[in-house]
């Protein structure tokens, strides 16, 4: 069934490497964390500070997370919505399907390369998050946390943008529909959240549910990187923990788009029972 | 398991009965039936939108058909299209290259991607180079190829499994004169090897140079189809053009009384535009006859019997 995905792995990744926009991605990416991870020592005047409390450094570790899985969700779908568009665009997709390889193939061995490369891309950042080591208050055991969470993430975004490059023809438009689904998951289940309470308080209820922010990939960061947020979560979200039931949630949805993104690269994908014989003559 | 042609006795490897296939209520296929025997070079004849890449593209398994069976050396194509994979190789008429990668990384990725181990690439690789004369080109950017070279690339890469049929679509559009005549080579060499080639082209005069066998389709219907001398020979009447030392008027009634000839007509260039009713050994007595009556015969030449064939057959279908 995956016969063929190292393969397929190793001549994307070959042609990440050799691309112009692999080192431009890298740069950049590296650049505004630099950028961020300098601007939060500033205002925060932690760099001049040798007294700084350890609280300024888990400040600082908050800030590179939550900039480090806002880039993710902003480059994924750069690695990923090429996966099969760019095969037709490129017009390889018959040459590569009329192959011994399976759908289930090709598409794993897409997600596989951008997936690698975008974990590569978040752990060429761990230098700096461990500058937060320098001020303190933030164990080895949460920084695992944080990275396993936004390795999920980069799963998810992949597979996503992935199902959308197999169901739409061109990339760029694979492009834009991720997009708006990963905006969507960010800011509209914050804003049918405040909805929600706003329904639940004049309603008298007393304990929010917090669902739609259950469906937030922000959400289960906030928990394993602010110290103190997991117990706040279990007090105050009626299903419990947001790492458990949103990984959940964003693994679902990442087996579901894998299962769109196989069916939509089969060429025969709607033969299934449904060739039927010529009608014969009298 | 494969049927066996009556007329030649060779085995069919492939077997393609009623198959039918719409775009929408546009019917592309109308019950098409194809036999290509093992070892052949079959050509595939149409004017566009005829049917021929439709045709090839279900063969290829890239393309759903609504109808009809297909068998490739036993193994049902349509229901069971991975395992028919590994027997044919296909080059679509419109073919993109990986041009981030060198020749032999190109031609070893398809072969993992058949399946091939390592070892087996790495034996496979130079001789698919030399077949295709592009040695010296291993460690080459596909990008830097020029057209042609990258046409025969991807009739390497087409053969990296050692398929039993190979399915080219329009091979040689967009090749020059010299690469047209190295395809042919290419093509005698594989059918000298024992692959059966189905090839589509609109270049009728290159068809009849390299096929052995040659189907005619029209408006999604087979409407002729069997060996290039047959489909040509069995017509009525062909046309000969006879070129003759001097000046050809003189001799025109001469050419018109000998048997088989229903006309004889000044062509451009000095040449004599003969209608003949006959076969190859009728035609070889024509030869002696004009001879034998003192006609300065230069050349007699049947340039042309596939393209006549085919637009007698297709007369008033094409739209």
């Amino acid at each position: 069934m995956f016969g063929g995905v190292g393969a397929l792995l190793g001549r994307e990744l070959k042609g990440q490497v050799r691309s112009r926009r692999a080192p431009a991605t890298l740069t950049i990416y590296l650049a505004l964390m630099v950028v961020v991870l300098l601007g939060s020592l500033l205002v925060s005047g932690a760099a001049s500070d040798y007294g700084a409390s350890a609280s300024s450094g888990q400040t600082l570790f908050i800030i590179l997370a939550m900039t480090q899985t806002a880039l993710i969700l902003l480059l994924g779908p750069v690695f990923a919505a090429g996966a099969l568009a760019g095969e037709r665009e490129r017009q390889t997709f018959d040459t590569l399907v009329s192959t011994r390889m399976s759908s289930a193939g090709i598409v794993f061995g897409k997600v596989s390369a951008a997936v690698v490369f975008m974990v590569l891309l978040a752990t060429s950042s761990l230098p700096l998050m461990a500058l937060a080591y320098v001020y303190g208050g933030v164990g080895p055991g949460t920084l695992f946390a944080v990275y396993a969470w936004d390795v999920l993430l980069i799963v998810w975004v992949t597979a996503l943008a992935t199902a959308c490059s197999s169901l739409v023809g061109r990339t760029i438009w694979a492009a834009v529909v991720t997009y708006v689904l990963v905006f969507l998951s960010v800011f509209m289940t914050g804003f049918l959240e405040v909805v929600l309470q706003a329904l639940r308080s004049s309603g008298g209820a007393d304990q929010p549910s917090l669902f739609f922010l259950y469906l937030n990939p922000f959400a289960g960061l906030w928990e394993l990187a602010i110290p103190g947020a997991r117990e706040e979560i279990a007090d105050a979200a009626r299903f419990g923990s947001f790492v458990v039931w949103g990984g959940l949630w964003h693994a679902v949805v990442s087996a579901v788009s894998l299962g769109l993104a196989v069916w939509a690269a089969s060429p025969l994908r709607r033969l299934s029972g449904r060739r039927r014989s010529l009608p014969t003559g009298p | 398991m494969t049927g066996t042609d009556v007329a030649t006795g060779a085995a069919a490897l492939l077997e393609v009965s009623s198959l039918v296939k719409r775009y929408g209520r546009v019917p592309a296929l109308t019950g098409v039936d194809l036999r290509v025997r093992e070892g052949s070079i079959h050509g595939l004849v149409g004017t566009n939108g005829a049917g021929k890449t439709t045709l090839l593209r279900i063969l290829a398994t890239v393309l759903r058909a609504d109808a009809g069976t297909v068998r490739l050396a036993g193994v049902d194509v349509l229901s069971r299209p991975r395992e028919a994979r590994a027997l044919f190789g296909f080059m679509p008429d419109f073919f993109g290259v990986y041009e981030d990668l060198s020749v032999a990384e190109y031609l070893d990725f398809f072969g993992a991607a058949y399946g091939l181990d390592a070892g087996s690439r790495g034996e496979r690789i130079p001789e698919l180079l030399a077949l295709t004369h592009l040695e010296g080109k291993a460690d080459s950017d596909v990008q830097a190829l020029s057209r042609g070279m990258q046409q025969r690339l991807c009739l390497a890469r087409a053969l990296v499994h050692r398929p039993a049929l190979l399915l080219l679509d329009e091979p040689a559009s967009g090749l020059d004169p010299r690469g047209r005549a190295e395809l042919r080579d290419i093509l005698k060499d594989l059918a000298a090897r024992g692959v059966a080639v189905l090839i589509s082209s609109h270049i009728l005069t290159e068809l009849a140079d390299v096929c052995t066998e040659v189907t005619i389709i029209e408006q999604g219907r087979v409407i002729a189809s069997g060996p290039v001398e047959g489909i040509g020979g069995a017509r009525r009447i062909r046309t000969l053009v006879a070129r003759l030392a001097g000046d050809p008027a003189p001799w025109l009634e001469i050419i018109a009384a000998q048997p088989g000839v229903e006309r004889a007509e000044s062509a451009p260039g000095g040449a004599v535009e003969i209608g003949f009713a006959g076969d190859l050994t009728a035609q070889t007595s024509l030869v002696a006859a004009l001879v034998g009556a003192g006609v300065p015969l230069a050349a007699l030449e049947a340039p042309r019997a596939l393209e006549e064939a085919y637009f007698e057959s297709t007369q008033g279908l094409v739209t």
